[in-house]
């Protein structure tokens, strides 16, 4: 029942990634669906967790963590609660976070994606590199590769 | 009859939020009437369901994908002769289980509500609810607890369990999940192969779309063969096609201009239908003028998503938009005006033939979206979302017969809608019949089975009596309001925006905050 986590090659990564933009945050994007989530836009946020909600009301709906950064506060959304739940990450307040996201405008709305958050180390991916959020069940199998372009 | 939408596949990763209220009024479902019997079950059906996993007990992973598809044979007069089925859990393994079924039983009401079961030989026994919409095909929703799943069932024809009936051009949509990245996740396939009667496909071009790799653009089909199952091919029309990249599907004929395809590779899990190609499919951007609806279902970055619309088409522009669209419980309507902006299509002249064209325009408040689309006909195909990180599918129709009112669409419909319930991170999964009896009046009534699956289970709701309204925007040709209440104990309201696509025909997308749905609505026949 558990998600697959990230292996310490990703933490390792993280880490590299963090050096460059760590303590940046992203400036609301404009509304252009075709580039909803972009791994070339992502930043990453290190702050304290001022608190943690498994069932917010504030879309996108579900877990959401407000985070203490040093250029202000930030509410992150990060999926599915029951994805953090399965793989035993707990988030309380106090928490020190590194959250790899970003901004993605819905309307109005520009929420701030999480797709990968760490905490000490370790790290748990919620959302796929396309931004869709994950689910938390796991294949009895490996991931295969697919070939390059279309599946077929 | 299209089969469950994308939305369900990666159900139970919905979120969480605040639970939402529903009435819990005591609504009996009317008695049945209509014309409708167990004789009217009688032949050879294809059947295709897809859904989740619901038996959450002893470990087993609760809300995985999973798929069936198959044959079975009634008598008409309430008995199952044989059946068989490809059955795909990814919650035990991607790779598929054939199993048969030795006997079985239905029932059909006045109403064309039913139940079907098929029993294998140790007593195990697959049920469901259905409704037909006439003798050739119905909606089905699984109900013994193992599978929380919908779809659809078409009548077979026997003459056509023949490799060389699976011959031309066929227009495909599969939907399900990848294995291929990190963690499971949402895929759709769509496009047009080309098969030769002799066991070949001998091409064709597909576009991908999934939260992996994301949209892929055109790809070509390389050749490849198919061949009908020695054993269970001239039985129940069974046969196997495997692609070149190693994508592999069992396909059950329903007949030469119709194929239900499950995927049963290592790659993840995926079902759909491929039709013939028929009429002289456009090749040219102007050859596809006219009116249409499309109804999609699927996911974005935000949760689950789905929307319908209606567009026309003329010349390589696009006159006027409708779009509804509920992304994550953020319904949003977009209307015909200033806001909207590069509003265009065109058709694939590299793959001319194919059916292959692009829709694409811009809203001011809500950015661009992207689809591409595959004609079976000249007026109505596939399509699917091209923008990355929103993967859905559906189908597209002509919209004919406008102005639509209560008047010329009085009558008896059945429906299937599912989707997610964001307020207990669920899926929903329903069946049913209504009647909007007079056209003087815009209420309707029926009845629903069907069953919501969370993390604990499946909760079963077996003949929820419902009462609701059609409420005709103008000449109905755009978004119309549409309201269902499902008497206790399922106590809900559901709201949706209706796209009429004809007198027979009517998309379904809900408009709530706290679900995500979609669905389709058919006239019965009798």
């Amino acid at each position: 029942m558990h998600m697959r986590k990230i292996s310490l090659w990703v933490v390792a990564g993280i880490a590299l990634f963090c050096c460059t933009v760590m303590g940046q945050e992203k400036a609301p994007q404009t509304p252009v669906r075709s580039s909803a989530y972009d791994l070339k836009r992502e930043g990453t946020l290190v702050g304290t967790v001022i608190a943690y909600t498994e069932s917010s009301t504030t879309f996108p709906l579900g877990a959401h963590v407000t985070l203490q950064t040093a250029g202000g506060v930030v509410d992150v959304h990060l999926g599915n609660a029951r994805l953090l739940t399965a793989n035993h990450f707990n988030i309380q307040a106090g928490d020190t976070l590194r959250i790899i996201g970003e901004n993605v405008a819905f309307g109005s709305a520009t929420p701030f994606l999480a797709r990968i958050v760490q905490k000490g180390t370790q790290a748990l991916a919620v959302r796929s590199p396309r931004g869709i959020p994950y689910s938390y069940w796991v294949p009895k199998n490996s991931p295969q590769s697919r070939p390059v372009g279309g599946a077929l | 009859m299209k089969r469950l939408l994308l939305i369900a596949t990666l159900a139970l990763s919905a979120v969480l939020a605040a639970c939402s209220g529903g009435g819990g009024s005591t609504i009996p479902p009317p008695p049945p009437t209509g014309g409708f019997s167990d004789s009217s079950l009688k032949g050879q059906y294809a059947f295709s369901v897809s859904g989740v996993t619901a038996n959450c007990s002893g470990g087993q992973a609760c809300g995985a994908y999973a798929a069936q598809t198959g044959s079975f044979v009634a008598d008409g007069a309430g008995n199952i002769k044989s059946a068989m089925e490809d059955l795909v859990d990814l919650a035990v393994s991607p790779t598929s289980e054939e199993v048969t079924f030795a006997s079985g039983s239905y029932s059909v009401q006045a109403d064309g509500r039913g139940t079907l079961t098929l029993q294998d030989s140790a007593g195990n026994k697959v049920t469901f609810a259905m409704y037909l919409q006439s003798s050739s095909q119905g909606f089905l929703v699984e109900t013994d607890g193992l599978f929380a799943a919908s779809g659809s069932f078409n009548l077979q024809t026997a003459a056509d369990f023949l490799a060389s009936s699976f011959n031309g051009n066929y227009v495909f949509d599969f939907s399900g999940v990848t294995l291929t990245g990190a963690s499971p996740n949402v895929i759709s396939i769509i496009g047009n192969m080309t098969a030769n009667g002799s066991g070949l496909i001998t091409g064709g071009v597909s576009d991908t779309n999934d939260g992996v790799s994301g949209p892929s653009g055109a790809s070509t089909i390389a050749q490849t063969a198919y061949t009908l199952d020695p054993a269970n091919g001239t039985t129940f029309g069974r046969g196997t096609l495997q692609f070149a990249s190693g994508y592999t599907f069992a396909f059950y004929i329903v007949d030469a201009t119709r194929i239900k395809f499950i995927e049963e590779d290592s790659f993840g899990g995926s079902s759909g239908d491929g039709v013939l190609q028929s009429g002289a499919i456009p090749t040219t951007t102007a050859g596809f003028t006219g009116s249409f609806a499309y109804l999609v279902g699927g996911w974005s970055p935000a949760g689950p998503d789905a929307a319908a619309a209606c567009f026309t088409a003329n010349a390589g522009g696009i006159g006027t938009i409708s779009y509804d669209e509920n992304n994550d419980g953020g319904p949003f309507h977009v209307s015909q005006g200033s806001n909207i902006s590069s509003a265009t299509y065109a058709m694939d002249t590299t793959n001319a033939g194919s059916g292959r064209g692009t829709l694409t325009f811009t809203d001011s408040s809500h950015g661009t979206f992207q689809y591409v689309f595959y004609l079976g006909t000249p007026t109505s195909g596939v399509i699917q979302n091209s923008a990355s990180g929103y993967v859905e599918d559906g189908t597209m129709f002509p919209q004919t017969g406008s102005p639509f009112t209560l008047p010329n669409l009085a009558g008896n419909y059945v429906f299937n809608w599912s989707g997610v319930d964001l307020s207990s991170s669920s899926v929903e999964n329903f069946v049913g019949q209504y009647a909007l009896a007079s056209g003087a009046s815009n209420n309707i009534s029926g009845v629903l089975d069907g069953n919501i699956v969370s993390s604990t289970g499946m909760a079963p709701y077996p003949n929820i009596g419902t009462q609701g309204t059609l409420t005709i925007n103008s000449n109905g040709t755009n978004n119309n309001a549409y309201q269902i209440v499902a008497g206790s104990p399922l106590s809900t309201t559901y709201n949706y925006q209706a796209y009429i696509v004809d007198a027979n025909t009517v998309l379904l997308v809900g408009t709530d905050n706290t679900r995500v749905l979609a669905g389709f609505v058919s006239r019965q026949s009798q």
